[in-house]
């Protein structure tokens, strides 16, 4: 059967660091990297660097950091989603430093997901631009992150064209970056991308999808999160190609821009979670659709969260009479915690399927690596496989990353599994089933929630609830995630206080979706309050979050009766 | 600020009431946004509905404001009132070709 054998990612591929690429290119006078500026809506601004031109930006910046650091230490790109974040990212690591990837501090949100991940890595050099120095010293002031040494604004550095310094040297094993998408926001998890791992994924992305020197990476999903990096950072540089992006939030304020990056480049490839489809789908009339000639698309990937049926056949119904090429819709499964990429369907287009009794979209056969289903159960015996049953996923391959910046026993649960006396294993906390060597995603046994592509942890949203009203309060909120026709969303099941005076339900059920929407950016789908002991616990007293899904949410939508 | 923001306090809750789905009768001009659940990406789209509604443009950084209906209307009143003078030119384009040429 295996109709597809999983080809290996080459041995010269895994111990080229992604920057010698550079080298290759420094005489290429085609455009590289592109940030197409919205901030004028009327005629989008292009902004172009050429390969021979990034070299010499990222030489600048290499020069700076390297009379600042030691190879090794954290350097935090604090860019907004233009081209200094490319200079920042790649600069960092021709020197030698492992790069931390993260934001501008623009929304109240992301503040707070900074400052803990500052915290964490203790990255003492932030790269910025120079529009963006202000509001970084004033967060670095107001907030309370180990002071950085030296906020380096890379658009002011002096370009030396005749600098022809090398990138530093580096082992295979050596952290390139570190990608903060797990954890919660006190203790955040950074996983430890190495340099090989970074050459796996990016060879697998291009194995999958073809991508080449005749590909045009489109997009607009952010560069901090692992697929936008992947995506319109990394692949390029590996493939040679080139990318054109926009800042996410345009994409948000005007959807159809998706729909131009799509259809005014050659060979496109673009990436994006479930919930984009969605709204390219909803937000662009059908007059607005018939401006763009999408037969120029060559993969259109959906990863980052569970792939919809309905989304799928949606935006196929509406882009499919404008060209959209049915078999370049990919439906796409992969992690951080192996960098961004574990699997794929090919190009005969979405396939739907049933998995006990529901709609799944597959998403097909993995590229340079091994994927296993393992029921719980099973465990301790060699792993019956490959029969039609669902299981937790398990990967095996260069691109699974080192494991979590400083926190070796939460790494020793997670990636280092055991199967058929073979540790390495690295536990997804997805679910999913293999039917003819391709993969399906079916369920999350990890207690995440995923909205809109980021990654929430329960813990967190309990906690901010918890401080919501006085008659809630810690050890008695269980947040879980739902699904519904909206795609996933969070609800939250609260106990009372035992001495609650007299209460309103309504004014805390708004004081609960008000500090949720403030403090994590996501709505609440529902919130209930319910009687004391009216949330599930464990034997040991702790509150179980799937249990209390069970009783207090159907899979339907409906609420149970509950009563408070 | 100058400029008037209640004559476009109604017309921004009509929108408002449209774009996230609430119910007129439940809110006024200062219920926060955020008690209706309503997380940044709906904010821009909000913001991108009274662009189109009104024929102005609003910067992304002006998101921040958009916190009620009261603060989308002075939002919008600015913006309108600034309608006449040119936009800022420009590019954040240090980056472009000339740079090294």
């Amino acid at each position: 059967m295996p109709s597809k054998l999983s080809a290996e990612v080459p041995d010269e591929v895994l111990r080229t660091p992604l920057v010698r690429r550079l080298l290759e290119r420094a005489e290429v006078e085609r455009p590289a990297y592109t940030h197409l500026d919205c901030s004028n809506r009327y005629e989008p601004v292009e902004n172009t660097l050429t390969w021979a031109e990034l070299l010499v930006h990222v030489r600048a910046v290499a020069a700076k950091l390297r009379e600042l650091i030691q190879p090794g230490d954290r350097v935090a790109i604090t860019a907004r989603q233009d081209l200094s974040y490319v200079v920042a990212f790649f600069g960092a690591l021709y020197a030698g430093a492992v790069a931390v990837p993260l934001s501008a501090p623009d929304a109240r949100a992301h503040r707070e997901r900074l400052v803990g991940v500052l915290d964490d890595c203790d990255a003492d050099i932030w790269l910025t631009s120079e529009a963006l120095v202000g509001r970084l010293t004033e967060f670095a002031e107001a907030e309370r992150v180990p002071a950085p040494r030296e906020i380096v604004a890379v658009d002011t550095l002096p370009l030396d064209p005749a600098d022809r310094s090398l990138p530093s040297p580096v082992s295979p094993e050596d952290p390139a970056y570190l990608q903060y998408t797990s954890g919660t926001t006190r203790a955040p998890a950074g996983v430890v991308i190495t340099h090989r791992a970074l050459s796996a994924a990016c060879w697998q992305i291009c194995d999958a999808y073809d991508v080449g020197e005749h590909t045009t990476c489109v997009g607009w999903i952010p560069f901090f999160h692992d697929m936008g990096l992947a995506q319109l950072l990394a692949g390029t540089m590996h493939a040679g190609g080139r990318t054109v992006f926009i800042a996410p939030l345009e994409f948000i304020r005007r959807p159809e821009r998706w729909l131009l990056l799509m259809s005014a480049y050659p060979n496109t490839l673009t990436a994006a979670p479930n919930f984009a489809y969605d709204l390219v789908t909803e937000a662009v009339p059908e007059a607005k659709r018939a401006e763009y000639d999408l037969s120029t698309v060559s993969i259109a990937l959906s990863g980052s969260e569970p792939v919809r049926a309905a989304t799928v056949r949606e935006f196929l119904a509406a882009y499919e009479p404008h060209g959209f090429p049915r078999g370049a819709f990919r439906p796409s499964y992969g992690l951080a915690e192996a960098t961004v990429y574990v699997a794929s369907g090919d190009s005969g287009g979405p396939v739907v399927t049933e998995v006990d009794g529901r709609e799944v979209v597959e998403i097909g056969w993995p590229r340079g690596q091994r994927v296993r289903v393992v029921a719980p159960s099973d465990r301790v015996l060699p792993a019956k496989v490959d029969l039609g049953a669902t299981g937790e996923i398990w990967v095996k391959g260069p691109n699974v990353a080192a494991g979590y910046w400083r926190r070796p026993e939460l790494t020793a649960e997670v990636f280092d599994a055991e199967l058929d006396g073979e540790g390495g294993w690295l536990r997804t906390g997805d679910l999913g089933t293999i039917r003819d060597g391709r993969l399906s995603v079916t369920g999350r046994l990890k207690d995440l929630i995923i909205i809109d592509g980021r990654n929430h942890s329960p813990h967190d949203i309990e906690e901010t609830v918890a401080a919501a009203h006085p008659v809630l309060g810690p050890e008695r909120i269980a947040a879980f995630s739902v699904d519904g026709d909206e795609g996933e969303g969070v609800v939250v099941v609260a106990e009372r206080a035992r001495k609650a005076p007299d209460f309103d339900e309504s004014e805390i059920a708004r004081a609960a979706t008000r500090a949720v929407a403030e403090r994590h950016d996501v709505r609440l789908r529902a919130f209930f309050l319910v009687k004391p002991g009216g949330l599930p616990r464990t034997s040991s007293g702790k509150v179980a979050r799937s249990a209390a899904r069970t009783r207090y949410w159907t899979s339907d939508g409906t609420q149970f009766p509950h009563g408070s | 600020m100058a400029a008037d923001a209640s004559e476009y306090v109604d017309e921004i809750k009509a929108l408002v009431c449209e774009t996230f789905d609430v119910d007129p009768d439940t809110i006024d001009e200062n219920t926060p946004f955020a008690e209706m659940g309503v997380d940044s990406r709906r904010r821009v789209r909000l913001l991108a509905t009274v662009e189109v509604e009104f024929g102005v443009d609003l910067d992304l950084d002006e998101l921040d404001r958009l916190v009620d209906i009261r603060g989308a209307a002075t939002v919008l009143a600015e913006a309108v009132e600034a309608g006449a003078k040119p936009r800022k030119s420009g590019l954040p384009g240090f980056l472009r070709r000339n740079r090294l040429s």
